[in-house]
């Protein structure tokens, strides 16, 4: 599938769109307040990348269309706006997949609880993350994640200093901040390896262990395109 | 020396630095990057939310630098609707985001109004720019909401700013606050003005509600709000309307969900809030929905289908069945852990922190219980949640997330039936707490830690109730207002409950228990040391008990000697080997593996392994494991001899082989617990937070996971609070030993005998006062000439003087000899689980028995014994204290009496070991029954009346007698194993005050979970009273010595367990010099001051230097808060400068240094933040010091930060201010509180002394007088520190009693005998008051006599060794002139002392 600029933009603001009701409820972990608030500015700021991105490259870009969900999900949107460039959207957008995916939206929730993870189908799981692969060139996605996660000897502090999810203010350390403006960075080249996609521990370490430790990753055998 | 001082002075500028660099930021740039304009153009656009980043840099030591802009809503576009202002303050921020989304709601979906919103965080106010802001707010609004004011001074802020402008504004709601705060309210007629002071139903139902219970105001509310439909129905209809209006508002503020705020403000905005009002004329009004309320306790599940479970029966279906096997929990095997919530952050959805701990145990596999209440009594949900239907306890470990007491929030509390709530479920309970007034960051750059004000609230409370481990497990988000889990603090959290838990579950068999013993100061000879603890016995009886109870404890040897040389290796060793018994070898790539922090302390101390605890190649681990119980050494601090360290130890961190110590507990030896034992080791002191500890703080970096209980002695809570707080310890208290009269020996005890032969014969023209010539020589030879005005010897000749003298003579000596024999000391070590005998427990009775409790309506025994004879006791001691004859010998004849008294009451119990272990009634048994029919008496009044006293009106005496037998019964029923057990076994240790069990009897039984005291409770009325009698005598005593003239300024030093001890005396003695007085809130806590006018007062205000201890800053920083606001505001009163020291230092200073005077008055000293003690101690202890100027030095630099109200989140260096208030002092004064931790017992006395600091200062370089209130006895007293060091050299060091004492528990009797020793020469170093005698008559006893020195060389050598240096070091230092051969022998057995132990 071919898509011109102009529909790219289109097409990562419907997405995101959808989520800025959230201002409203607040109480989102898959989902901070700030970062989608953000994420209607962040859009009009992300133009630059974008346009880097298409500058840089072809005025076309490839998106992958075959995309194999185990229910149903479509992940055209999360192809394009990691195709663009636009990672603020994907990365929302991957957040809330989750949500979709693990079984939690349907009960009535809008984060993901740990036990959640064990219904997120593996099919799914692959899916993104070879997108998320393919258009970092092997920096983000959640593989590259548990790679850090073991080196790091499975200390969370550890973890997030290593993937860049902590800052300091002076002599203080600190996680990135999840309200007001974001601090994560949303830029391939600029982040660490395995920044993103982003998974507060808003509402305990527990949800990106069981990420981490899901099946999925016990092999290779996401990396296979379908 | 030179290099020292430069070095010492470039570090000291560097700390000046460092210490002022957060200052200036921290202060008045709150605003700063968001200026008014920016915000408002800001606000106008979408989105509110302003960046966070552009103000929160680091803020060390400024508490709350957030401000209420970001919580400011403008309507977007008011479409011509009328808008509404509001301005809101609450206690808590998680009101902020529901009241946010409120207004955004009314804004976006009303047709008829617009909100214009702003909230203040109450400790914002506290800030000048803030407050200034929320004047100029309030000065335009129109809706005015307040919740939980309960902080005195800020609540005064409220009404300053609200009061005026009450009646403009068209409402004011103020939900359960101080009632001052609380008469604000106004809604249309409805009213509270009248609240607390006359008749009005509500204030009435309110008072009464208040009184009832006692245990919260908040329950009172809100069974207000359910009974208040009944009431209303008798009220004026528009009245009633009124009332139901405030009522329905208070529901909705309970509610808390934007839902429930939307509908408060609409439905008050449209019916008080005149342009809405008008606007909606002829239109109809809108219906707020009903409150949306969840019910008011119930157990909340964050992933539960439905929102709450009323009952536990529907949770456990639901959780056991559905949840737990889908989130792989297994419910059979699982241990379960209770969590108590507030229903506040249920309500307002601020749930995320909760929602962290709940996901963090679940994936760890533990079961949760999460709770809440909707008022602040826990206790109901708790006792209805907790236990299973057959009353069995579900839970096994509780974790409180509220921050608050169970019962009672924090308002009142009552702390007895939360204790017994939580007895009965008898499961650990820890108290976490969430930052409330700070945000992550501020609390994460902050030295002292958690907020004052929170500590007091939601530490210091909750220790009262049993609760442990306060842990900051939440933030609050800056921009936001919202609550966010901090996630290490959380994983932390959920591994100590689950390790705690895990000691319920564990079979006792499989439980690996590791005691620590320290080794202070560091050297072999103090392996095993504690205050009062025969350390090697006690571990001997604990073994014994966990054996009993089916630990595995191996072979260890099952006597004292035997589980000491394991320690210590084997008894030759003791003397010829340098080392301990090595536990294990710790290679340096196992102990980086395992220590996540090592690479930390590279800084201080380079890489592992280095020199301590360490083998050059390898970390030693010193100790010895029996079965599944290892006896560790902890290691010592590492930096003793080293004077760059002494002096800013702050900087410092643990070495290597401290911290492989707890790695090998944790992670080798894998310890399910560690059990501390005794007062005290370093753990707790290491460099970190006050309050409120980090990951970076050491103290929680080294306790890691591992439970930890310390024994810790009764008499020192507040300490063992340091070790709750910083160490997560549970304390287990234990007895000190009783303490005995000093009794008289020697020359004394001839003078005594002299005396009463001369009582006979005094008539007697010949040999009357032949025997007042003995009496005379008799006294020179003890030195009594130091103490009492004698006539010279060579001259006198008593037989040509009048028989007024010689009685005069006589009767001031035997006053003198008196003090000394009766004066109390702690008689040998005091072994776990061992109460005390009978002879010990009467000792302690007596002493019980001597002070008056007009609280319990009890009248001290010495008092009626006087009354039988006429006489009131207080003229007794008056005659006494000034040497009448008659008086000082009637005393005597009554303290026999009274002994007499309280032994027949004891005997009545004693078994024929001597030991009590049932206590008989006197008042309920047979005789007693008989007695009153044949009118014998109790075998107690016979006693008194044998001795002398006939007409003892026994009738007098029986609450007396009643409640002695009562505290008989407690002194001998100690637990101390039984605690011990009941933490190990994961049960719920009761908690005690810690404290003097003869002023406060309650300390007792021991075996408790000790705690300091509510804070905000002292200084109590009591303490006032009796402080205001120990100024009295003080000045007069100044006044006396100081030619008619008051002194202008006196040094003062604060002690924790001082003022613990004593309800805040020390602290009232500091008000009362300046001339101010505490004055307590309607809710009884003293949180403010008032100056006593000078006509009132009399005399001039006496400027203070108040230097406090780093404990009681940890404690009281609230009170330094208080005294620094009295000392300012002397300073401020504009009065004669002859009648007000204050002010004049002040105006010097303010001149001097080029500051305001307000910023001049600062006497509030103490050392910076995370950092104890002068170091003094340390150094001398050591003797690595040069001069007494590298002392003072260290004195001058660690204590020399001031606090200031004005900025109260930081502790300033502020040395030239500190100089500039000390160089006026005239007198150096502490106090004394107990006979069992008196001035040469430890090092804190001196090692805060700051009298040759102050004669260094001093332009006419003048010593100052130093003093000592004695407040240990009904018959307090002002002494010389000189005439204090020699009553306790006299009592201690130089009474066989008490040598002989110390040397019967062998090998630790000796070092006691040391640190006695070494103590008395600190004076000399520090003070200079020490006289030439004390050391020659102990160099007399302990080295001249050939059998005693070759006990104690015997005993323990290493502290012989330390003894013989100590006489050396205190001739070398000028501070004892001797002969030749006392050193000349001193130096052989040096020698000889050197080749034993090192085996030559």
């Amino acid at each position: 599938m071919k898509l011109s600029r102009a529909n790219l933009l289109t097409c990562a603001l419907l997405a995101s769109s959808s989520l800025v009701s959230a201002f409203t409820t607040p109480s989102l972990v898959a989902r901070p307040t700030g970062v989608v608030c953000r994420s209607m500015t962040a859009t009009a700021e992300a133009t630059p990348a974008a346009e880097e991105a298409s500058s840089s490259e072809d005025a076309d870009i490839q998106i992958p269309t075959n995309l194999p969900s185990a229910c149903g999900m479509d992940y055209v949107p999360l192809a394009t706006m990691l195709a663009t460039g636009d990672l603020v959207a994907a990365d929302q957008f991957t957040r809330d997949a989750l949500i979709e995916i693990s079984g939690a939206k349907a009960k009535g929730r809008n984060f993901v609880y740990f036990t959640d993870v064990k219904n997120i189908p593996s099919i799914d799981l692959a899916t993104m993350e070879r997108l998320w692969n393919k258009f970092s060139k092997g920096k983000f996605g959640y593989s590259v994640q548990k790679k850090k996660w073991n080196q790091s000897k499975g200390d969370f502090e550890v973890f997030c200093r290593k993937i860049g999810w902590t800052t300091t203010d002076g002599e203080v350390e600190r996680k990135k901040r999840w309200f007001g403006a974001s601090e994560f960075i949303y830029d391939v080249k600029k982040a660490p390896e395995g920044h993103l996609p982003l998974t507060s521990a808003l509402r305990g370490t527990s949800l990106i262990k069981s990420l981490l430790k899901h099946p999925v990753w016990d092999n290779e055998d996401w990396k296979k395109e379908p | 020396m030179v290099h020292f001082r430069t070095a010492a002075i470039a570090l000291l500028a560097m700390g000046a630095t460092t210490a002022w660099q957060p200052s200036s930021t921290s202060t008045g740039t709150s605003f700063a990057g968001l200026s008014k304009a920016s915000f408002r153009s800001k606000s106008a656009l979408p989105m509110v939310v302003t960046d966070p980043t552009t103000t929160s840099g680091p803020m060390a030591g400024a508490f709350t630098a957030n401000n209420a802009d970001k919580r400011r809503v403008i309507p977007e576009d008011p479409r011509g609707r009328p808008t509404m202002k509001v301005v809101y303050v609450v206690l808590e921020s998680q009101y902020q985001s529901s009241m946010t989304a409120a207004v955004k709601r009314i804004n976006a979906g009303s047709d008829n109004m617009a909100v214009e919103c702003v909230g203040y965080l109450l400790e914002e106010l506290r800030n000048n720019d803030a407050f200034e802001q929320f004047k100029k707010d309030v000065n335009e609004a129109d809706i005015f909401i307040g919740s939980l004011i309960f902080v005195q001074e800020l609540a005064e802020k409220v009404v300053e700013v609200v009061q005026p402008r009450r009646d403009q504004l068209d409402a004011v709601l103020i939900f359960p606050s101080m009632p001052e705060v609380m008469r604000l309210n106004k809604v249309g007629s409805f009213t509270m003005k009248n609240l607390g002071q006359s008749k009005s139903v509500i204030s009435d139902f309110m008072k009464k509600k208040k009184q009832e219970d006692g245990s919260s105001f908040e329950e009172g509310m809100l069974k207000l709000l359910r009974t208040l439909p009944k009431v209303l129905k008798f009220l004026p209809s528009d009245k009633a309307a009124d009332a139901r209006t405030f009522m329905m508002s208070f529901q909705y503020w309970l509610g808390g969900s934007p839902e429930n705020l939307e509908s408060l403000l609409t439905m008050v905005g449209q019916d008080y809030v005149a342009p809405i009002k008008a606007s909606m004329e002829g239109k109809e009004k809108v219906v707020a929905a009903e409150p949306v309320l969840l019910p008011d306790k119930a157990i909340w599940h964050p992933v539960a289908p439905s929102i709450v479970f009323e009952n536990n029966q529907k949770y456990f279906e639901w959780y056991n069945n559905e949840f737990c096997p889908d989130a792989g929990i297994d419910t059979k095997t699982a241990p379960t852990i209770g969590i108590i919530l507030q229903k506040s952050h249920i309500n307002t959805k601020d749930d995320t922190h909760y929602v962290s701990l709940i996901s963090e145990l679940e994936s760890r596999g533990s079961r949760v219980v999460a709770i809440y209440s909707g008022g602040l009594d826990f206790s109901g949900p708790v006792e209805e949640y907790f236990y299973d239907a057959s009353g069995k306890p579900i839970v096994d470990t509780v974790i409180n997330l509220t921050g608050f007491a169970l019962v009672g929030g924090p308002a009142s509390q009552d702390h007895k039936k939360a204790a017994a709530v939580l007895k009965r479920l008898n499961r650990p309970y820890m108290c976490a707490v969430p930052l409330v007034f700070q945000s992550f960051e501020e609390w994460q750059s902050s030295e002292l830690g958690l907020h004052p004000i929170q500590v007091a609230l939601q530490v210091s409370l909750p220790e009262i109730d049993g609760a442990i481990e306060p842990i900051i497990f939440a933030g609050r988000e800056g921009a936001t207002g919202r609550s966010v889990p901090l996630a290490d603090r959380v994983n932390l959290l959920a591994d100590r409950a689950l390790k705690w838990a895990n000691l319920r579950i564990k079979p006792a068999a499989e439980k690996k228990i590791a005691v620590t013993i320290f080794s202070f100061p560091p050297d072999k000879g103090n392996v095993g040391t504690a205050a009062y603890l025969d350390v090697f016995d006690s571990i001997k009886a604990v073994l014994a008990e966990l054996k009993k109870q089916g630990y595995d404890i191996g072979d260890a040897p099952d006597t004292k000697e035997q589980i000491m040389e394991a320690v210590l290796n084997d008894p030759e060793a003791r003397i010829s080997s340098p080392e301990l018994n090595v536990a294990y070898r710790m290679s340096t790539d196992e102990y980086y593996e395992l220590t996540p922090y090592a690479k930390d302390l590279e800084e201080n101390w380079g890489p592992a392994p280095g020199n301590l605890n360490s083998d050059g190649q390898n970390l030693v681990v010193y100790g010895k494991q029996f079965g599944n119980v290892f006896i560790g050494v902890q290691p010592s601090f590492g930096y003793e001899g080293d004077p760059m360290r002494l002096l800013f130890a702050k900087s410092a961190s643990p070495h290597h082989g401290f911290a492989a110590y707890y790695t090998y507990l944790e992670k080798i030896f894998k310890a399910d617990a560690v059990l501390h034992f005794g007062t005290h080791g370093s753990l707790e002191f290491m460099p970190g937070k006050q309050v409120g500890m980090s990951g970076t703080c050491y103290p929680d970096r080294l306790i890691s996971s591992l439970p930890s209980a310390y024994l810790y002695a009764a008499n020192n809570p507040s300490e063992a609070t340091i070790a709750k707080r910083r160490s997560y310890s549970a304390t287990v208290s234990y007895l000190t030993p009783p303490a005995e009269n000093a009794g008289l020996y020697k020359g004394l005890k001839e003078l005594k005998e002299l005396i009463s032969s001369y009582q006979g014969l005094r008539e007697n023209e010949g040999r009357g006062p032949a025997i007042v010539n003995s009496i005379l020589s008799t006294a020179y030879t003890c030195n009594l000439d130091k103490d009492v005005e004698l006539p010279n010897l060579e001259t006198y000749d008593s037989a040509k003087d009048t028989p007024e003298n010689r009685d005069k003579l006589v009767g001031a000596v035997y006053s003198q000899i008196m003090q000394i024999e009766s004066r109390l000391l702690p008689c040998g070590l005091h072994t776990v689980g061992v109460p005390p005998t009978a002879e010990e427990a009467i000792a302690t009775l007596v002493n019980i028995a001597q002070l008056d409790r007009p609280e319990d309506k009890i009248e001290s025994l010495p008092r009626a014994i006087a009354a039988s004879i006429g006489r009131d006791i207080n003229d007794i001691y008056r005659g006494n204290n000034n040497g009448v004859l008659d008086d000082v010998e009637l005393n005597a004849k009554i303290v026999d009496a009274s002994r007499a008294a309280v032994r027949a009451l004891v005997m009545q119990s004693t078994d024929s070991n001597g030991r009590v272990k049932e206590v008989k009634s006197v008042f309920d048994d047979l005789s007693g029954f008989f007695g009153k029919l044949t009118g014998a008496k109790k075998p107690y009044t016979q006693a008194i009346i044998n001795a002398g006293f006939p007409q003892i009106d026994e009738s007098r005496l029986e609450n007396l007698m009643g409640y002695l037998e009562f505290c008989l019964k407690q002194i001998v029923a100690n637990n101390e194993l039984g605690g011990i057990m009941e933490l190990l076994n994961g049960d719920f240790l009761m908690p005690a005050p810690g404290g003097d069990p003869i002023r406060n009897p309650d300390v007792l039984p021991t075996g408790r979970n000790m705690h300091a005291l509510d804070p905000s409770s002292i200084p109590t009325k009591a303490a006032v009273d009796v402080s205001e009698d120990v100024v009295r005598k003080l000045l007069e005593r100044l006044k006396q010595d100081n030619g008619g003239n008051y002194p202008e300024s006196i040094a003062f030093t604060l002690w924790g367990t001082d003022n613990i001890k004593t309800y805040g005396e020390s602290l009232a003695q500091v008000l009362a010099l300046v001339g101010v007085r505490p004055v307590a809130d309607s809710l009884g806590r003293v949180n403010k001051v008032e100056l006593i006018p000078l006509e009132e007062l009399g005399r001039p205000r006496i400027d203070v230097v108040v230097s406090c201890s780093g404990v009681f800053r940890d404690l009281f920083i609230n009170q330094m808060n208080l005294m620094d606001r009295g000392i300012k505001m002397a300073a401020e009163a504009d009065e004669p400068l002859e009648m007000n020291f204050v002010r004049k230092h002040a105006l010097d200073q303010a001149k001097e240094l080029g500051v305001s005077l307000r910023d001049a008055a600062c006497r509030v000293f103490s050392n910076s933040a995370g950092s104890y003690s002068a170091n003094v101690g340390l150094a001398i202890e050591n003797g690595g010091w040069e001069s007494e100027n590298q002392l003072q030095e260290q004195f001058l630099t660690r204590k020399g930060f001031a606090f200031n109200a004005d900025k109260p989140g930081m502790m300033e260096q502020q040395a030239e201010l500190f100089k500039t208030a000390l160089k006026t002092v005239d007198c150096t004064f502490q106090n004394l509180d107990s006979s069992e931790i008196s001035i040469t017992d430890v090092s804190h006395y001196y090692d805060s002394d700051p009298t040759k600091v102050v004669q260094g200062l001093r332009d006419d370089k003048k010593k100052p007088m130093a003093l000592m209130a004695d407040t240990t006895t009904a018959n307090a007293q002002v002494r010389t520190l000189a005439e204090t060091v020699r009553l306790d050299a006299r009592t201690k060091l130089l009474n066989p009693k008490f040598y002989e004492g110390m040397l019967s528990t062998g090998y630790e009797g000796v070092r006691e005998i040391q640190k006695r020793l070494r103590n008395t020469m600190g004076w000399s170093a520090t003070a200079g008051e020490v006289d030439n005698f004390v050391f020659e008559d102990a160099n007399a006893v302990f080295i001249e006599d050939r059998e005693m020195q070759q006990r104690l060389l015997d005993t323990n050598p290493n502290a012989f060794r330390d003894m013989v240096t100590t006489f050396l070091e205190a001739n070398g230092r000028g501070y004892w002139e001797t002969s030749e051969e006392n050193i000349e022998r001193l130096q052989e057995l040096y020698a000889e002392v050197e080749d034993r132990i090192e085996g030559v």
